[in-house]
């Protein structure tokens, strides 16, 4: 797993590629998006269309990722997944809880609001 | 693709460092077999997740208790058993994680999540521990194309 932080605006965006999975990958993935969090970047982008893998460990920090955004009043987003990583979200209904957009500026103004 | 059957027999102990492995070896394993990469992620996927289980709800990561594994396939399937050597597994309280209920809960997804990728799950409890047999099929085989 590798990540890339943007900042524009208020809205941080967190490119992340290669697995979000069981193991040292979300170990990592969770501290990375963490110290977003806690560096007051509660509004947040992923940007998953370098994401290859995922798994329910990868969805499990999705989650707690979007739960701990908004107990600090902000919005996780996530733009651009592809393939089974896509296929993934939607068939655990994570989309009903984080916003999916294919635009990557869309989905930072969504973040924004 | 070749016809002769392949039995792969692993033994890891329960460090999830050790789950690329097992994932990579049953990925290889689907190729030769002639499954199309969407079958073979498909694999790969469900054995990361009863590896998982194995090693953190039945050997609560204990690095000491291993998980045992063994991958037989061929033309037709791909057949996957895990083992542990936890207390035993009810499969029938997980509860779905898609419900309203437990939609917002970070874990749980996991056997959801292999009953969607494999063709049959099965649980076998064993003194100690519980063995999980996931098993996919090649569906298209008999239409000449791979799955």
């Amino acid at each position: 797993m590798k990540a890339r932080f943007e900042e524009r605006g208020a809205v941080g965006v967190l490119a992340v590629s290669g697995s979000v999975d069981a193991g040292p990958h979300a170990d990592a993935f969770r501290l990375l998006a963490q110290d977003h969090v806690d560096r007051g970047f509660v509004r947040l982008v992923l940007d998953f269309k370098e994401v290859q893998f995922l798994d329910s460990a990868g969805l499990g920090e999705i989650v707690a990722l979007r739960r701990r955004c908004r107990e600090r009043g902000g919005a996780l987003v996530l733009a651009r997944p592809r393939g089974k990583p896509r296929d993934l979200i939607a068939l655990t209904r994570v989309d009903e809880l984080v916003p999916v957009l294919d635009d990557l500026d869309a989905a930072v103004a969504r973040a924004a609001l | 693709m070749f016809e002769e059957p392949i039995r792969i027999s692993m033994s890891l102990p329960s460090r999830p460092e050790y789950l690329d492995l097992v994932q990579d070896v049953v990925v290889s394993v689907a190729r030769l077999c002639g499954f199309a990469e969407d079958g073979q992620m498909d694999i790969g996927l469900a054995m990361r997740e009863g590896a998982v289980n194995a090693m953190k709800h039945g050997n609560k990561l204990d690095p000491r208790l291993p998980i045992e594994v063994e991958i037989t396939g061929s033309i037709e399937r791909i057949t996957m058993t895990i083992r542990d050597r936890g207390t035993g597994f009810d499969p029938a309280s997980v509860p779905d994680p898609t419900l309203p209920e437990n939609i917002l809960k970070s874990s749980g997804r996991g056997l959801f999540l292999i009953h969607t990728l494999v063709d049959e799950v099965r649980f076998h409890p064993r003194s100690p521990g519980t063995e999980l047999v996931l098993v996919k099929r090649r569906p298209a085989l008999a239409a000449g194309a791979s799955a």
